[in-house]
């Protein structure tokens, strides 16, 4: 090897230092979550008590439902129009409009899409809450869902759709019985990731959920509660979620691994 | 013999391109045919008109005497195995095979018989629960061939089988199709690019260029007489002298009069040699001309010499071979005179 | 109809309906006039516009820029190295690697953000830490300022910067690096005339993914920044939501758009000249993930 031995030693050392910017506040929050006192300052003693807490607060059990009626229903909405949507612009020639307009929600400011859609429904008088939410949420996840289809539909081969054709079976049988298996780990992927950006979503959601508890979702809830102040519970809410995000992050990750061809 | 299959005046037209301009040929019973050309002279575009995956813009396709033109590619009786072979990654071998025999309702122990016969035929047996991804390209194109001919399909499209294998491979699957070809009785049609491919496998030959037939013969008539530059040039390595004909002798501009056949009239020609007719002569002959050795390569048995002839742009290519009395003694710059016999050339007007 | 048709209409039908009609819908509010009573006055002028020019806007409009832009400095700085480290591994440990970048960028932005609170603010890990040890006497003021707006962002969108430049990187290969060595270029001028040339392209991606996510940001302003550094992104907010102004609420949306849309043309040309095929295709970006 060529003498560059001291600026490998250099960047990995600055590789290590990025890991632990990452990761140590995260890790503060998860340790903190566990400790008696709650604050930050010392360490006295290992509790689950803020757990007890959280579990023991409607606010944001009531919240969390929300939020998971939201991310189910907007997921389920994209996944079919946004896996369809992938296969219409993976057929024929390419599109480039259409391309840049299915790209938009992803690129869009989500201020803008926020502040366009109340615009929106303020004009058709249409009422707010978890509905207009859902509508919201289904706009950036389909992006979301066609950008992922597509990634998998291009790793695909079509002459096994011919393939198919050939050996003498109809369009519909070969859909089913060869175009949805091959391409069903990539609309899963998908699904969990639309399910997870909702779930996350904030700003959008803030600004077309009306008023009212009954329609405020998981991150209104954590916006609010730091909006008030530092407290323990945060920082047990914090360590689930961060548990919760990292399972669906990982299981979307082997699924897509998993390449058939 | 009867036509099996019959192609009919077919033009396909993409936007201004026409891809397939009035071919019309015929493949016979348990013939094998292969349609030969460079890339882009449309050979794949008709191969696809004849599984049904595009429907042309002129002429029929005809099967066993019935016009197949408007069916549907899943209820044709010709199955075509895919230059990518397209096997569904998601089935194990066995799958792939069955998948086309349940289209037909197939099911239960005739389906497993009539699978484990064409795994047995393609020597795959072994490897029927692996899924492709599993399989060597051999082992694919193996199960691709097993997977179109369990459906026993009056014709068999191959689109470019061999491109995917390396040369050893390449040569041992020749030997193999022509074995299921005969062994099966099934026509088969094969495209592709590969000259060599092509003499070696096919009973008959179409070359095509630019969406058109330029020579439709046996591999040997093909080899020996092509009727224009394209195709002699296509097909092996061939020496092009340009000239005239004049009172039905061929003529050289500086160097006079060459061996030739007769009965071709008079005009511009060209008059091509291929290499191995070429005798290469260390003293003067009559009508012979002269020329320097440029360079000499072994190729294991043979030697391909280039000889330098004045007045002609590029070397004349000689093959001599083994035990020619010069092949081991041809040194650079060496004084040699070359000759053929005036049958074995060909005269071409364009 | 054609199978593709049927295929896009739902798809490009909702498009249609939830984003290119509200998007009409507030250019056109960017010019009309605002209500007496916070609705819409259907009387066309360009105030809006003009207006977001007056030196209240234009402070904010400037701040916006220079907090941005140094976020997407600071990102380029330390996503580089790192990306170049993590390329220089061997290729079953890279995919790993990334993983373990991308993972905190996949958990909630409001968490990620409320953890630096928790470090950052007066009573904080970080204070206290310094205070028990002796080192500093008053706690510093970490939290609510310009230093923590930009550190919120940094860490927030740093892994996809790394991930940009990753893609870049380790599309070139070590044969280019070596054909320089090899020509008697010393590790810098390898980096400056082979290395940093060549990866222009990624650094662009990642350079506009966070200026445009940062610019038009609410959350770490709206809790790093504790109100005191608002940006385009609170701006907007507080014209919708406090002021009752959409109009106005509405151009700056839209300039936020046109910014956007310039900054991504810009980097389209770019990586369309450097791969030289011309192709002009705007890498779709997973912003939504981020904010």
């Amino acid at each position: 090897m060529i003498a560059r031995d001291p600026i490998r030693l250099w960047l990995n050392a600055h590789l290590g230092l990025v890991y632990l910017f990452l990761y140590v506040p995260i890790l503060v929050l998860i340790v903190l979550s566990f400790n008696k006192s709650g604050l930050p300052t010392a360490w006295t003693g290992f509790s689950t008590e803020w757990y007890g807490k959280l579990i023991a607060n409607p606010k944001i059990l009531s919240a969390a439902g929300n939020s998971l009626v939201v991310a189910v229903a907007s997921t389920v909405i994209s996944t079919v129009i946004g896996a369809l949507l992938a296969m219409g612009l993976e057929e024929g020639r390419p599109t480039p409009w259409l391309d840049a307009l299915v790209a938009a929600p992803m690129i869009i400011p989500d201020i803008v899409l926020a502040i366009a859609l109340l615009s929106f429904y303020t004009l058709l008088n249409m009422s707010l809450g978890l509905h207009s939410i859902v509508l919201s949420h289904a706009v950036f996840n389909i992006a979301f869902v066609c950008m992922v289809v597509r990634t998998r539909l291009k790793n695909f081969d079509r002459s096994i759709v011919e393939a198919s054709i050939d050996l003498g079976a109809g369009e519909l049988t070969t859909f089913r019985r060869v175009t949805l298996p091959v391409i069903a780990p990539g609309v899963i992927a998908a699904a969990l990731l639309s399910f997870t950006l909702s779930i996350d979503e904030f700003i959008i959601a803030y600004f077309t959920a009306g008023a009212g508890q009954g329609s405020t979702t998981f991150p209104m809830q954590i916006y609010a509660m730091i909006r008030f102040g530092v407290t323990p519970e945060i920082n047990a809410i914090a360590t689930i979620v961060i548990g919760f995000s990292f399972f669906l992050v990982l299981l979307s990750q082997r699924l897509n691994g998993e390449v058939a061809p | 013999m009867s036509a099996l299959l019959q192609i009919e005046g077919v033009t396909k037209r993409f936007g201004p391109i026409t891809a397939v301009d009035q071919i019309s040929l015929e493949v016979k019973d348990a013939e094998f045919f292969a349609i030969l050309g460079p890339s882009g002279c449309g050979k794949t575009t008709l191969l696809r008109v004849i599984a049904g995956f595009e429907a042309q813009d002129e002429g029929r396709v005809r099967l066993a005497g019935a016009d197949i033109t408007d069916v549907k590619a899943n209820r044709r009786p010709v199955n075509l195995m895919f230059q990518s072979y397209a096997l569904f990654p998601h089935m194990t071998t066995f799958g792939n095979v069955a998948y086309g025999l349940e289209m037909e309702g197939v099911q239960g122990v005739e389906l497993k018989k009539r699978v484990d016969h064409a795994l047995a035929m393609v020597r795959m047996s072994d490897f029927a629960a692996r899924k492709p991804n599993q399989l060597s390209g051999g082992q694919r194109q193996r199960v691709a061939l097993a997977r179109a001919l369990v459906k026993r399909p009056k014709v068999l499209l191959l689109d470019e089988p061999l491109g995917a294998l390396d040369r050893k491979l390449r040569e041992q699957m020749q030997i193999e199709l022509k074995r299921l070809q005969q062994d099966t009785g099934i026509a088969f049609v094969v495209v592709t690019h590969d000259q060599e491919e092509a003499l070696t496998l096919a009973d008959r030959i179409a070359l095509l260029d630019r969406g058109r037939i330029v020579q439709l013969a046996t591999p040997r008539e093909l080899y020996d007489r092509p009727v224009n530059r394209f195709a002699a040039d296509f097909i092996g390595l061939m020496n092009f002298v340009d000239g005239n004909v004049a009172q039905s002798a061929f003529e050289a501009p500086g160097l006079g009069r060459l061996p030739a056949p007769n009965g071709v009239a008079d005009g511009p020609a060209a008059l091509a040699i291929r290499p191995e007719r070429v005798r290469v002569m260390d003293i003067a002959a009559d009508g012979a001309i002269q020329g320097q050795v440029e360079g000499a390569a072994f190729l294991g048995q043979d030697v391909i010499a280039h000889i330098a002839v004045p007045n002609l742009p590029r070397p004349i290519v000689a093959r001599l071979a083994a035990g020619h009395p010069l092949s081991a003694k041809l040194a650079r710059g060496q004084q040699v005179w070359l000759t053929w016999q005036a049958d074995q050339a060909v005269i071409l007007k364009d | 109809m054609t199978r593709r048709t049927i295929l896009m209409a739902p798809g490009l039908g909702y498009l249609a309906l939830f984003l290119v009609v509200p998007c009409l819908i507030i250019f056109a509010y960017s010019l009309f006039e605002r209500g007496t009573y916070g609705g819409i006055d259907y009387t066309l002028t360009l105030e809006n516009y003009q207006r977001s020019a007056t030196s209240l806007f234009a402070r904010i409009f400037l701040d916006s820029v220079r907090i941005a832009g140094t976020a997407t400095l600071v990102a380029l700085l330390i996503g580089y190295p790192a990306a170049y480290a993590i390329a220089q591994k061997p290729r079953n440990r890279q995919m790993a690697l990334l993983v373990l970048v991308m993972l905190p960028f996949w958990s909630n932005y409001l968490i990620r953000t409320y953890a630096w609170i928790v470090l950052l603010n007066n009573q904080g890990l970080i204070n206290r830490t310094l205070q028990s040890t002796g080192v500093i006497d008053q706690p510093l003021p970490l939290l609510y300022n310009e230093f923590a707006i930009v550190l919120g962002l940094v860490y927030n969108y740093v892994p996809f910067v790394i991930l940009a430049l990753y893609s870049s990187i380790s599309r070139l290969g070590p044969e280019l690096r070596e054909a320089s060595f090899d020509l008697g270029g010393s590790a810098w001028t390898t980096f400056r005339r082979v290395t940093l040339p060549l990866t222009a392209p990624g650094i662009a991606a990642g350079a506009v993914f966070v200026f445009v996510l940062s610019i038009g940001n609410f959350v770490t302003p709206d809790l790093l920044g504790g109100g005191q550094r608002p940006m385009l992104g609170n701006l907007i907010y507080s014209q919708y939501l406090s002021a009752r102004d959409w109009p106005m609420g509405s151009a700056l949306g839209f300039i936020l758009v046109v910014i956007m849309l310039a900054l991504l043309f810009a980097q389209a040309l770019l990586s369309a000249r450097a791969s030289g095929e011309g192709e002009t295709r705007l890498a779709p970006q997973p912003a939504r993930v981020a904010a």
